[in-house]
């Protein structure tokens, strides 16, 4: 698992306490620090995959109208 | 390790040469050696597998006889549940209730074939963690050098296969935790083609990427396990429905791979050592001499299926563990929860853009194999031999893992087996990838490859067999 850390910046920190909170996360001041300096290289990933030619592509996840189950 | 083989202790047992609970009883006073040291089991079903192996028996007795699984003994990763015992998925944070379910389907096809079950092995928390020795844990160590790791995450049905405490096993793979470890611990593992082979009864990780796959000392081994693993079952609904294949019969028909696309992306051949490279050299080599031609592969967008990966899997097990992550944060270990809590800080339209990505690249690179007509496509497994606990450096160990996580993300088959020994003398595994539900293809040259070398018939020093370890 990738793990390249950036120095967090109070921007970052702001940013991922604020998605966190949204999903009712309360992590401690250490891991917070962490994610804080995770986060900056995780968007460059995430924005880099805009960087892809998708095109009208649908994605590939798995859905069935009718169960079988 | 033909002591450790499956194909071989079936002919056995039905020849009269030993008998399952004799196989049985070898594997346990084997654990009771080499348990303590590599960390194999998180718990053992002794008297359940006496009583399979007695009913195993029984039964080939009276010629019944279920096929080459028939009174084998396996083990099984503790994030698949069974009817034996909890499911800890090597977690403080994980409610043991929830394997209350008892067998999934695999279990069950795996039984009905006569498999008999050993116990849960070690993994990584959740299959995602890091080994963590402040952990109340076993942690899971390499038998060609207890002081390196065993990769992960299928880490103790790996070492146990390698060390000849039971002959084959169940692992799972999402970013290649069956590859790796049968790369580090020089054993054979696969991971079939997406939707092959249920996962029902498996704690997921991500759910799209998860594989349940076979791991053993050899092909035919894991040909052998496939065969009864495979088919769909209302349980999973990513399961494919296609016709039943018996993956050993296909594994001398008379279809030779003829030409192999062998990977050359600058990234992948950077992440990995001069030494793993010259070894892989001399395995392409190898089958070249048997006659299969060899071409460059660029893969086209590695990079983005490698990272849409890590992305749509943190997303994938947010979902899954979000709740729990609410209410026993702490109880998880640090690189776990802070992996997944990594899926809380993606948007929903990332993930759609991560998934649409997906598409793209698993098309151009089946429009590629097309055009350069490859059948396959060969890599090493790991860019590294197994990593030391000693100092080890988690950035070193995500980059020997590049060559796997994008099979997982096109869905296709990608097979692991042994190529020989680093400057340390810890194994390397060749990756060879195939095209979907082309699984017979990959077994194939896998089993073509292991007639020709006896890489993996290999002894670790720490082994059942061997006298270092009386």
């Amino acid at each position: 698992m990738a793990d390249t850390q950036d120095p967090s910046s109070s921007d970052s920190l702001v940013e991922v306490q604020a998605m966190l909170g949204i999903a009712g996360i309360e992590p401690t001041g250490a891991d917070l620090a962490s994610l804080g300096r995770i986060f900056p290289a995780l968007r460059r990933k995430v924005d880099r995959m805009y960087d892809v030619d998708t095109g009208d592509e649908v994605t590939a996840a798995i859905f069935r109208a009718e169960s079988d189950s | 390790m033909e002591s450790n083989s499956i194909q071989k202790t079936s002919s056995d047992l039905r020849a009269g040469k030993t008998t399952s609970r004799e196989l049985v009883e070898r594997a346990l006073q084997a654990s009771d050696r080499l348990n303590p040291i590599l960390g194999t089991y998180l718990c053992r079903f002794d008297e359940s597998a006496l009583a399979a192996a007695d009913r195993a028996d029984s039964e080939l007795r009276s010629g019944m006889d279920r096929g080459p699984l028939h009174g084998i003994p396996l083990g099984i990763k503790d994030i698949i549940s069974t009817d034996e015992g909890p499911t800890s998925a090597q977690s403080l944070a994980q409610d043991p209730s929830w394997g209350d379910q008892g067998d999934g389907p695999l279990l069950q096809r795996l039984r009905g074939a006569g498999a008999v079950v050993m116990g849960k092995t070690t993994t990584m928390e959740y299959a995602i963690g890091f080994p963590d020795f402040d952990k109340p844990f076993p942690v899971p160590r390499n038998p060609w050098n207890a002081d390196r790791w065993t990769g992960g995450s299928s880490s103790g049905t790996a070492n146990g296969i390698s060390s000849g405490q039971f002959f084959g096993g169940l692992g799972t793979d999402t970013g290649g935790s069956v590859r790796l470890p049968a790369a580090y611990c020089g054993i054979s593992g696969f991971k079939q083609t997406f939707g092959l082979v249920p996962k029902s009864g498996c704690i997921p990780l991500g759910l799209s990427y998860d594989h349940i796959g076979p791991m053993a000392t050899s092909v035919w081994d894991c040909a052998a396990m496939l065969t009864v693993m495979a088919g769909s079952d209302p349980t999973d609904r990513t399961t494919v429905r296609r016709p039943p294949l018996d993956y050993v019969a296909t594994l001398n028909e008379d279809k030779a791979v003829k030409k192999a696309g062998v990977v050359t992306n600058r990234s992948l051949i950077d992440a990995s050592s001069e030494q793993m490279m010259a070894v892989f050299d001399d395995a392409v080599n190898d089958m070249r001499v048997a006659g299969v031609e060899m071409v460059p592969f660029e893969v086209p967008h590695y990079q983005a299926m490698h990272d849409g990966t890590f992305i749509a899997l943190q997303a994938e097990a947010f979902s899954w563990h979000r709740n729990q992550l609410r209410d026993r944060w702490t109880e998880y270990g640090r690189p776990t929860r802070l992996t997944i809590a990594q899926g809380a800080l993606i948007s929903a339209g990332d993930l759609v853009q991560v998934e649409r990505v997906r598409e793209v690249a698993r098309k151009a690179v089946l429009a590629q194999m097309d055009e350069a007509g490859v059948e396959v496509l060969l890599s090493p497994t790991t860019g590294y031999g197994a990593t030391p606990f000693e100092g080890a450096d988690r950035k070193a160990i995500s980059l020997a893992a590049i060559h796997t996580p994008a099979w997982n993300s096109t869905g296709f088959p990608a097979l692991s087996v042994p190529m020989g020994f680093d400057q340390d003398g810890m194994p390397c595994g060749m990756q060879i990838i195939g095209r979907p539900f082309q699984d017979d293809v990959v077994l194939r040259l896998g089993h073509r490859y292991q007639q020709l070398t006896d890489w993996h018939t290999q002894l670790p020093a720490l082994h059942a067999d061997s006298s270092l370890t009386e």
